[in-house]
């Protein structure tokens, strides 16, 4: 055999590094003869390929060699140790595994939540070529951002941007509600009900389950169901081509077309069912650039630029429009996967999350790791100075710097695996009880979730590994003869001291951070809104029944009902606006109502009148307006009641009267300031919410009464109702999740810190036994003891606020620049925080050196 | 009873080994089923597959003394142990007994 016909050495080295040395020798030969045998065949690259493949065949569990079965003996000692190590230092253990895991929970819950709110609008195909486009009012330069446009968008957008590949349009039920069933018996409240243009599919591929998409949205009496809706009123059978009706709609039969996939949590609107966008009547909507209630999405071509879109939309819209004035007003986009996060706009379709929110909770996810982890480091290096000895003593049996590092890491990883198990199952646990938190629901056995733990775990197993190796570096240095002089005396300086500090800083940042949200949300609820919605229900469909009046006398009649008046928007839920003001034109918000509505609502009337029942002197430009309205339409109040220009027609001016002044009220969040409002009258309006104001006693009693009445007016409609307070608290719902979350968090990340800090105070003390019984034989009194363990805690938590408060600070003012209505941080809440952490820090530790001092003072002195 | 049935790859094995005796190792085996069987097996199957026989006491083998043309590498080389023969027999004569008890009607109709 020539030489060159052996094989590649590399299949020798691999072969020797896994096999068993017994059988080495035999399986070598073979592969060598095999290849020379080979060789003979084929080129060399493929027998190299067929060698590979044989020798892969040979890792098995009985050729894997074994032959360190020192090294598993051994790390089955190290195992042995750290657990007895573990079981003899129990509190210090469970310090160490509560705080960490409870940290690892924290994290793991925080960010698997941030994950789905990252995740919006992604499930779309192609979802970064979707984009909606909203358009802004613009009034005298002052720009009003709105989600919706006119239906003439989508289709003129579609024809003249060659890179659009599909314009749709939604228009929701708009707070609107359909009775839905097969027959009355069995027929539900709808609220979810959008109807879309026949390329909604295009754009958003939503599965379809049955039916043939192309036919879903031709005529109008198709009916397209979401999955679970069809369970709803279909059970397990097929719901294709059966028949539902709307009863409040003039009783129409409709057929379902399909059914499709239910809409993933994470979508910005939400619907159960698609009615196709084809209205009675002449009103041919594709040319309609007037109406405001519609939204728009496209879908761009492959590889079309989103920016190049954005400069022509301007020009085309002020060309295509068609309405006098609207011409300034401003068109843009935006991706669809950033309206959860990023959009803040009028009417948008669900309740968006925001940016700062997001950066909170991932602020507050770091933080609690990043605590719970110098929690962990602290625990394990301070424990270092009481572990010379056992490590001399290892030392001296012939222990290498490679054993202790083994024994070290081994130590630190088993720590840190039980609290990653328990810190999972916490999660879990968490995700069961507080899915409501989320409004969906969460587990951590999702394949994705499963991943994020992985990451986690190996991260912080990393950390482990790290950690076990400092404590063996060092220690590695020392002889066993210096082993005595490693008991260096505590600074300010030392790296626990550090780690203690910064997480103290964190703690008093979080504190700062929960205060501000409970008082800025408390602010929300206290504030004077200008009205009030306490013990306001309001009555829905009322346009369903013919004779409001006497439903309106009827209830009067109840005594704990003090008014009740109609309008056609409840404020903080829906309202109209049109273009009002003269010679400056702004957006005027309105509503219609009844003369009760106002004091049903509690509005406070500060100058004119309400307006009078069936006076017909009061329907047309007469108005009640709010201070706001009255600043912008410059009048004074001098003119209440007299006619005066409200607004313009083109050239022509509209005439009008202001009759009355309510005081400013707040009808959305806070986070928005007071606008323009306008109330008018008109008696024969179709109005479909009543409010009702309630007196204080016997609220079951009463709402049995408002329901016996209802149904001697309307004996077949159902009774909706709800109180108002609800929708307000629903403006703040995400204000109000993110405070709730932050307290448990901030309780849980204080709780650590001052675990920490309390078993550092442990061993600090424990490390100063036989120091405190030799200064109280000499005389120090307990008080003098307790000031010299305390000082430098004390010392450290002041440092600490002296970092984190103004941290703190800036932080939370950044977020309460949102608002228009905020409070603002003041000193109470800073001294508070430091002298919370002050205290806490003092009756921790000086409870245990109180101890310390008074307890077993003599057995000390004897020892050694 | 696991451990005394030989499955139909270890029938094949065995009666390789015997067919190969002497010179019955590795490499050898598993060219040689290649060759009569058509089957291309992976040598670490070979390997594992002998050992577990041997194991069960139907195999019995021996380091070779070195030769030159594997590096002065020695072989392992197999036999057939008597516990062996007789498993080997036992399939043989089931086989047979199976066969002979086929009615001539039972091919008929194929």
């Amino acid at each position: 055999m020539s030489r060159n016909a052996t094989a590649p050495k590399i299949f020798s080295r691999l072969l020797h590094w896994f096999c068993n040395r017994n059988l080495v020798e035999e399986i070598e030969g073979d592969l060598d003869e095999y290849y020379m045998l080979y060789r003979k065949k084929y080129p060399v690259w493929l027998t190299n390929i067929y060698l590979f493949y044989h020798l892969v065949s040979f890792i098995r569990p009985y050729t894997i060699r074994r032959q360190n079965s020192k090294f598993w003996i051994m790390l089955n000692n190290y195992f042995k140790f750290a657990l007895r190590y573990l079981v003899k230092h129990k509190m210090n253990a469970t310090l160490t595994i509560a705080s960490l895991s409870i940290g690892i929970a924290c994290f793991l819950f925080i960010f698997i939540y941030l994950k789905g709110e990252i995740s919006y609008d992604k499930h779309f195909t192609d979802y970064e070529r979707i984009h909606r486009v909203p358009i802004d009012f613009v009034f005298d330069g002052d720009r009003i951002h709105d989600a919706t446009t006119p239906p003439a968008l989508a289709p003129m957008l579609k024809e003249n941007l060659p890179e659009v590949a599909a314009a749709t349009r939604i228009f929701p039920s708009w707070g609107g509600k359909y009775l839905i069933g097969q027959n009355e018996d069995r027929s539900f409240y709808e609220e979810g009900v959008y109807r879309v243009d026949e390329h909604f599919l295009k754009v958003f591929d939503f599965e379809v389950l049955e039916g043939r998409p192309e036919e879903f949205f031709t005529e109008p009496n198709n009916i397209v169901l979401t999955k679970s809706i069809a369970e709803k009123y279909f059970g397990s059978e097929s719901a294709l081509g059966k028949e539902l009706t709307l009863f409040n709609a003039d009783n129409l039969r409709v057929t379902v077309k399909g059914v499709i996939e239910d809409v993933p949590f994470n979508t910005h609107f939400t619907f159960d069912f698609l009615r196709p966008m084809i209205f009675s009547g002449d009103e041919d909507i594709d040319s309609n650039w007037g109406w405001f209630n519609y939204y728009t999405y496209v879908k761009l071509n492959k590889g079309a630029s989103i920016d190049e879109v954005n400069q022509k939309l301007q020009p085309l819209y002020t060309q295509f429009q068609t309405i006098e004035g609207n011409e300034n007003f401003m068109i843009y986009s935006q991706p669809v996967e950033d309206i959860h996060l990023k959009s803040a706009l009028k009417w948008e379709l669900g309740t968006n999350n925001n940016m700062s929110n997001i950066q909170i909770f991932t602020a507050i996810a770091v933080f609690i790791l990043l605590i719970s982890i110098i929690n962990y480091l602290n625990l394990t290096i301070g424990s270092l100075v009481k572990r010379t000895k056992e490590v001399g003593v290892r030392k001296s049996f012939g222990a290498n710097t490679g054993n202790l590092i083994m024994q070290f890491v081994v130590e630190s990883v088993t720590i840190i695996l039980i609290s990653l198990i328990i810190g999972s199952i916490l999660a879990q646990v968490g995700f069961r009880f507080l899915d409501d938190l989320f409004g969906r629901e969460i587990s951590l056995l999702e394949i994705d979730n499963l991943l994020t733990l992985l990451y986690l775990g190996l991260g912080i197993v990393t950390i482990g590994v790290l950690s076990g190796l400092y404590p063996a570096t060092r220690f590695s240095v020392l002889t066993s003869s210096n082993k005595g002089s490693a008991k260096k005396r505590a600074t300010i300086l030392d790296p626990k001291n550090i780690l203690l500090v910064a997480q103290f800083s964190i703690s008093v940042i979080m504190i700062i951070g929960t205060v501000t949200v409970f008082q800025q949300l408390n602010f929300f609820k206290n504030a004077d809104k200008g009205f009030s919605i306490d013990q306001v229900l309001i009555i829905e469909n009322t346009d369903e029944i013919t004779n409001r009046q006497a439903l309106v006398d009827r209830l009067n009649q109840i005594p704990s009902i003090q008014s009740a008046g109609y309008t056609n928007g409840v404020v903080g839920k829906l309202n109209w606006t049109y273009q009002a003001g003269y010679p400056d034109s702004f957006l005027m918000n309105y509503a219609v109502i009844s003369p009760e509505y106002l004091d049903a609502m509690g509005f406070d009337l500060i100058a004119g009148r309400n307006f009078t029942l069936n006076s017909e002197a009061d329907e047309g430009q007469t108005m009640i307006v709010n201070e706001a309205a009255m600043k912008a339409l410059k009048l004074s109040y001098e003119q209440v009641g007299q006619n005066v220009p409200v607004g313009q027609n083109g050239d022509s001016l509209i005439y009008g009267r202001v009759i009355g002044v309510i005081k400013d009220f707040h009808y959305s969040n806070f986070k928005s300031e007071i606008k323009p409002y306008a109330f008018f009258y008109r008696a024969d309006r179709n109005f479909n919410n009543l409010a009702v104001k309630l007196g204080t006693t016997n609220l079951s009693q009463t709402l049995a009464q408002i329901e016996g009445t209802w149904y001697s007016v309307a004996p077949n409609q159902p009774l909706q109702s709800y109180f108002l307070d609800q929708t307000f608290a629903e403006l703040h719902e995400t204000e109000t999740r993110l405070s709730e979350v932050m307290l448990n968090l901030t309780f849980l990340s204080i709780f650590i810190a001052f675990m920490g800090m309390f078993a550092i105070a442990n061993m600090v003390i424990k490390s100063r036994l036989k120091e405190i019984a030799i200064r109280k034989v000499l005389g120090a009194t307990l008080g003098q003891v307790v000031n010299l363990v305390t000082q430098n805690f004390v010392i450290m938590v002041v440092i600490a606020n002296v970092i984190g408060l103004p941290l703190g600070y800036l932080i939370m003012n950044n977020w309460l620049e949102d608002f228009s209505y905020r409070i603002e941080i003041e000193l109470p809440i800073l001294l508070a925080a430091f002298l919370f952490t002050l205290a806490i820090a003092y009756l921790l530790v000086g409870f245990r050196s109180v101890k310390a001092a008074t307890t077993d003072l003599m057995n000390r002195l004897r020892d050694e | 009873m696991k451990g005394t049935n030989l499955g139909e790859f270890e029938e094949l094995l065995m009666l390789v080994v015997a067919r190969l005796y002497p010179e019955a190792y590795g490499l050898a085996i598993r060219e040689e089923i290649k060759e009569n069987a058509g089957r291309s097996v992976a040598m670490g199957a070979v390997h594992a597959a002998l050992g577990r026989l041997e194991e069960k006491g139907f195999l019995q083998s021996d380091l070779a003394s070195a030769t030159h043309e594997r590096g002065g590498r020695r072989k392992r080389l197999f036999a057939i142990t008597a516990s062996g023969k007789n498993s080997l027999e036992m399939n043989r004569s089931l086989r047979n007994n199976l066969w002979d008890g086929i009615p001539e009607i039972a091919w008929k109709n194929i």
